[in-house]
């Protein structure tokens, strides 16, 4: 008599560990600084994001594995963390990314003319990249800069009281800037 | 209610005053004065977060504020002269907007959702009084994940209430299932698709308000709850007896939930009570009995009636004395009664090897004695240190894992207890104590999903867990002086010792499966020790093998087993018959063959075929669980009662099959006492008189359930709903004209739906359902409190309480195992969802059936030469088992561990034992 086992048990518990796409050299060795910061390991979460992701650009699945195996938590939690910040890319991203505060204050000051002016300039919609990889545009919440409204980040710049030209100027320069 | 009179407090709810519990929050004290206040985000076992705003009430100042404050009641303590309104329009209009917005996004598809006529979000949404959708916008969407076999996923109909997550992280321990996203835009589900990993998966169907998490084996083959024939059943998988509902329709079992029950299982079942019934439905099932007459090669099917009368004359021809029964510690007590009735008490054996056998009356003398106590699941909760010895619960008493993992929080709901927070208020009582738990030791042969919680993992050798327990038992004691024992293991002791000395209500916790009767022993020595330690009772918690092994080892306390039968038996000297209750002697001794060999003629009582059956001259096709009734005894002592769900077989009880018998014997001029009560008995209740006769633990039978004769208003309680549908087509396929509803003269439960659907029994729930509450939620219309027993007391009677000191049987020593040259030793690893018979026929669980693999210590494979992934054979005596290896380093050093296989050559039942163990050459050419 042969036991019977299971065949397709791998396919769905298949292990994760399987898929890493490891850190490299710089990654691992700056997260390590930060976990001797905490007492428990996954306390260092969002830096290792934040270093992955200066690195690649944007957090891969792959990354995201890297980093649950490196501070002993499964996927799941570390991407729980990624998703929650929108600052953290979970897909490729343009080299500057054009966050546009589509909150209370800044609708009221102009939002909708300055989304209308950036996409048609870019020629995408709200939540993609130019065919060239140089800029994203996303929707952002409140920055917190409501006193200047309307406002945008405009790769890790603020930008304020924009007006439809302004923001297509700075979104120019962007384009022009080496990919 | 057993609240006494200085901890309740007055409050005033839309002007009438009631009294109420100090302590808890004002919706708690609402649903349990049978107020209808709707929420979605706090649940009983989970507390409150105040997140979904469901729950909103006006609180006034004092009897003059005409005003009043709106707050929400889940996040609200109750307090003297408190004064609020539920139907203050203010709070009302409240709730029924915030339902409004819920509602917003979601799709309406109750017509194909599964959770359609069971839905919290249905219930509340009308109680609430919304029923025009004014929103015009779109709605989201979002994609839906692959969780596995077991739990479907459909995420546009939630309302983002976080108690998914709140069970599976916070309560069950899981970590694969997460919210991601933030704002408006969450999700509950997995990174990646992939099967959900926590065996307590099942219950998000039933924590869910709505149908995003939904039992994908229901979807499968759907049947709505309202036209399910349901009824209470028990579940036989393992030692725990959680309680279970149990649903059919034309014939199939359909589905299995929780059925509250507040000393065992709470709202919260194992993934294997869930999906393990499909054996009842499954084609392999024996319906027909099945004779071979001697000389014949082949058995021939034949009616019930015509194999007993068969086995009837076999009784006769070879005398009384020469017949033998072998009992099963997963057949019912009055199956198990039967049998010994119908062969004697003196030719009566369990179904247990030599090990078993005498950790069965060990348990019994250990949990009787004077100072000893043995928790509930709900009060191992209570425990504020535990240690655990040679048991991995996760895989042989899932549910009492879960208990285990409430309790380890005991230290940080003190914590918070200190500086004013209720244990209801969920989310700071975590913030307030961070990761602190009380401590939990374990002590097993290699990791285990407890590890986590527990403040100390020491793996061991069964022999060294002896050690170490006898070590600590002495140290509590004062008494240790650590010589005999290695460095690594003093200091071991020492650890634990520490992390012991402050507790008030510790619990040790061990168990059947490390096959030692010794460590049964040394638990207890333990538990003992700790208890004089605290200046309370011992608390002592035993994971058994089987669902009523310990109802058998009460039938049986002189522990006769299987090794004693075949002694008896090579000793006969005339012909003799077996007849074998549920048992495949195969898996449980490696004797099995040479047993049979000394038999004239073997009998087989059962619902599925095996190795036994086969060699088996009768077989007798008998009812599984969910066709007949009968009594489990839980491993604390408690028996409790399950009832058939439908008849559509006809029911084959065993233990009607067994009265049958006698009244045949008898017939034939048998007059044993026992045979002719036996053959006197027509009904269930002749059967369960009969038991209670036997006196002692047993005095009460007849309490466990209210008999058959039990009626309200004159009626049945009815096992279908009071709007099921379809009665009269139901089986227009068989027959156009509508049969009769089947009669039960064995239960108080009817096959119909007439009959009143509430004010039942506690044991005799078979679905909760209220007026308004359609969901399983409707359980805070039956109990007394929340979270209290039910309205009809607690079901089941605890048999041990009231017991004298049961004294240990005289039993022959188990020889202790010799290694030979090369051998290791081998001991069982368990796995729930590949263990047995029964989880092999759910293709669910089978799906979730992790690789298997022999397991060794890095050190140990070294010294053997063999190294991770080698194809291994382990051989024990002839039997030779080809399978891979893992090396992994949380296994004690010295030990092969098994894994726990249906059908695998080397089983359970023939471990510990002296193997060897080779890696398999691969042929060069
Ligand atoms: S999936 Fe269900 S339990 Fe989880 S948040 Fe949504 S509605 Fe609530
Ligand atoms: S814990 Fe045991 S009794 Fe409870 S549902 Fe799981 S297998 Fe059944
Ligand atoms: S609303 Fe745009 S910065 Fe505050
Ligand atoms: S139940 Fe009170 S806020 Fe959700």
């Amino acid at each position: 008599m042969t036991p019977i086992i299971a065949t397709d048990a791998a396919a769905h518990c298949a292990d994760w560990r399987l898929q890493i796409e490891p850190l490299n050299e710089y990654e691992e060795t700056a997260i390590a600084a930060e976990i001797t910061h905490y007492p428990q390991p996954q306390a260092a979460t969002i830096e290792a994001l934040k270093i992955v992701q200066q690195q690649q650009g944007w957090v891969s699945d792959g990354k995201i594995k890297a980093i649950a195996q490196r501070l002993h938590m499964s996927p799941d939690e570390v991407d729980s963390v990624a998703t929650f910040y929108n600052k953290i890319y979970r897909q490729p991203v343009g080299t500057t990314v054009i966050s546009l505060c589509d909150s209370v204050s800044c609708w009221i000051m102009g939002y909708q003319g300055l989304a209308q002016a950036l996409t048609q300039e870019l020629n995408i919609a709200l939540g993609e990249t130019t065919a060239d990889g140089a800029v994203t545009i996303l929707p952002t919440p409140c920055l917190g800069a409501c006193d200047h409204a309307p406002v945008a980040m405009v790769g890790d710049q603020r930008a304020h009281k924009l007006t439809p030209s302004s923001l297509i100027e700075l979104a120019r320069l962007a384009q022009e800037q080496p990919l | 209610m057993n609240a006494t009179i200085d901890n309740l407090v007055t409050i005033y709810i839309d002007g009438s005053a009631y009294q109420v519990k100090a302590g808890g929050h004002l919706l708690e004290a609402c649903l349990g004065l049978a107020q209808d206040l709707p929420y979605f985000c706090w649940h009983p076992a989970l507390g409150s977060v105040g997140s979904c705003r469901q729950c909103a009430v006006q609180l006034y100042q004092d009897a003059e504020d005409q005003r009043g404050r709106m707050v929400m009641a889940c996040m609200t303590p109750v307090a003297e002269g408190m004064r609020v309104s539920l139907s203050a329009p203010m709070a009302s209009e409240f709730r029924q907007q915030c339902i409004e917005v819920t509602m917003a996004n979601h799709p309406h598809d109750c017509p194909v959702c599964e959770e359609g006529g069971e839905c919290h979000l249905q219930d509340m949404t009308l109680q609430s009084g919304h029923t025009q959708r004014r929103h015009k916008g779109h709605k989201k969407t979002y994609h839906n994940q692959d969780l596995g076999p077991c739990v479907g996923h459909e995420m546009n109909r939630c309302i983002s209430c976080y108690r998914c997550v709140r069970f599976y992280q916070d309560y069950a321990g899981g970590d694969d299932l997460v919210v991601l996203g933030s704002r408006e835009n969450v999700y509950f589900g997995r990174h990646q698709d992939g099967c959900l990993t926590s065996h307590f998966s099942g219950n998000l169907s039933e924590v869910c308000p709505t149908g995003v998490f939904y039992d994908k084996v229901v979807s499968d083959s759907y049947t709505r709850k309202w036209d399910l024939q349901s009824a209470p059943s028990i579940c036989s998988h393992c030692s725990l007896g959680c309680n279970l509902s149990v649903g059919e329709r034309q014939g199939q079992v359909k589905r299995v939930t929780n059925r509250y029950h507040s000393q065992v299982n709470g709202y919260f079942i194992c993934d294997k009570g869930r999906y393990g019934f499909a054996h009842s439905n499954s084609d392999q099932r024996l319906y027909q009995a099945q004779v071979q007459p001697l000389g014949d090669t082949e058995k021939v099917s034949c009616d019930t009636l015509h194999g007993l009368d068969y086995v009837a004359q076999i009784m006769t021809e070879l005398g009384a004395e020469n017949v033998f029964g072998l009992g099963s510690p997963r057949a019912s007590v009055e199956e198990n009664f039967a049998l010994q009735s119908l062969v004697g008490k003196a030719n009566f054996y369990a179904g247990h090897n030599a090990a078993q056998g005498v950790i069965q009356t060990q348990v019994l003398h250990q949990l009787t004695q004077p100072n000893i106590y043995t928790p509930s699941l709900k009060q191992i909760e209570q425990a504020d240190a535990i240690v655990i010895i040679g048991e991995d619960l996760l895989h042989t008493a899932p549910r009492m894992a879960l208990s285990v993992r409430q309790a380890s929080r005991n230290l940080g709901f003190a914590k918070a207890a200190a500086i004013g927070i209720p244990k209801w208020q969920d989310e700071p009582v975590r913030i307030h104590t961070q990761n602190q738990l009380s401590p939990v030791i374990s002590v097993t042969s290699a990791a285990t999903d407890l590890d986590d919680i527990s403040s100390q993992c020491i793996h061991l050798a069964p022999s060294d867990m002896c050690n170490f327990a006898g070590a600590l038992a002495s140290a509590v004691e004062g008494q240790f002086d650590g010589s005999g024992l290695s460095a690594e293991l003093n200091e071991q002791v020492q650890h634990s010792l520490a992390l012991l000395a402050g507790a008030k209500r510790p619990l040790v916790i061990s168990g059947a499966s490390s096959q030692s009767p010794e460590l049964i022993d040394l638990a207890a020595q333990l538990a003992l020790a700790l208890g004089r330690q605290s200046g309370s009772e011992a608390w002592l918690s035993y994971a058994l093998e089987a669902a009523n092994s310990m109802g058998l080892g009460l039938l049986n306390k002189d522990a006769k087993h299987m090794d004693d039968l075949a002694l008896r038996l090579q000793q006969q000297t005339t012909p003799s018959a077996l007849i074998v209750l549920q048992t495949d002697l195969f898996s449980l001794s490696t004797q099995a063959q040479a047993l049979c060999e000394n038999l004239r003629h073997l009998v087989v009582l059962d619902q599925l075929p095996s190795a036994t059956s086969e060699h088996a001259d009768v077989v007798i096709a008998c009812a599984s669980v969910f066709e007949t009734e009968g009594t489990y005894v839980n491993n604390e002592g408690r028996a409790q009662r399950f009832f058939s769900v439908h008849d559509k077989l006809g029911r084959p009880d065993a233990w009607r099959s067994l009265t049958h018998l006698a009244t045949m014997v008898t017939q034939a001029g048998h007059r044993s006492d026992t045979i002719t009560q036996l053959a006197s008995c027509t009904k269930f209740d002749d059967l369960c008189d009969l038991v209670s006769q036997q006196g002692g633990e047993f005095a009460h039978w007849c309490d466990v359930a209210p008999s058959a004769g039990f009626r309200i208003a004159g009626m049945k309680v009815p096992r279908q709903t009071h709007r099921a549908s379809g009665r009269t087509s139901l089986y227009a396929d068989e027959n156009v004209s509508e049969a009769k509803q089947p009669e039960d003269v064995d239960s108080a439960l009817g096959f119909t739906m007439e009959g009143t659907p509430i004010n039942k029994p506690s044991a005799l729930i078979p679905q909760v359902w209220s007026p308004g509450w359609n969901s399983n939620e409707a359980i805070n219309k039956f109990q007394q409190e929340i979270n209290g027993p039910l309205k009809g007391g607690e079901a089941g009677v605890r048999l041990l309480d009231t017991s004298p000191s049961l004294p240990l049987a005289e039993v022959a020593v188990i020889p202790s195992i010799t290694l030979g040259a090369g051998q290791i030793l081998a001991h069982t690893q368990n796995h729930l969802f590949a263990s047995d018979r029964v989880s092999s026929l759910s293709s669910a669980l089978k799906q979730r059936n992790t690789a298997i693999s022999a397991r060794l210590h890095p050190d140990t494979a070294a010294i053997m030469g063999l190294v991770d992934g080698d194809e291994v054979c382990v051989a024990l005596a002839q039997t030779q088992w080809l399978l891979p290896l893992t090396v992994d380093a949380s296994v004690a050093v010295d030990l092969l561990l098994l894994p726990n296989q249906y059908q695998a050559p080397i089983s359970a039942g023939h471990l510990p034992a002296a193997v060897s163990l080779s890696a398999v050459t691969q042929e060069v050419n």
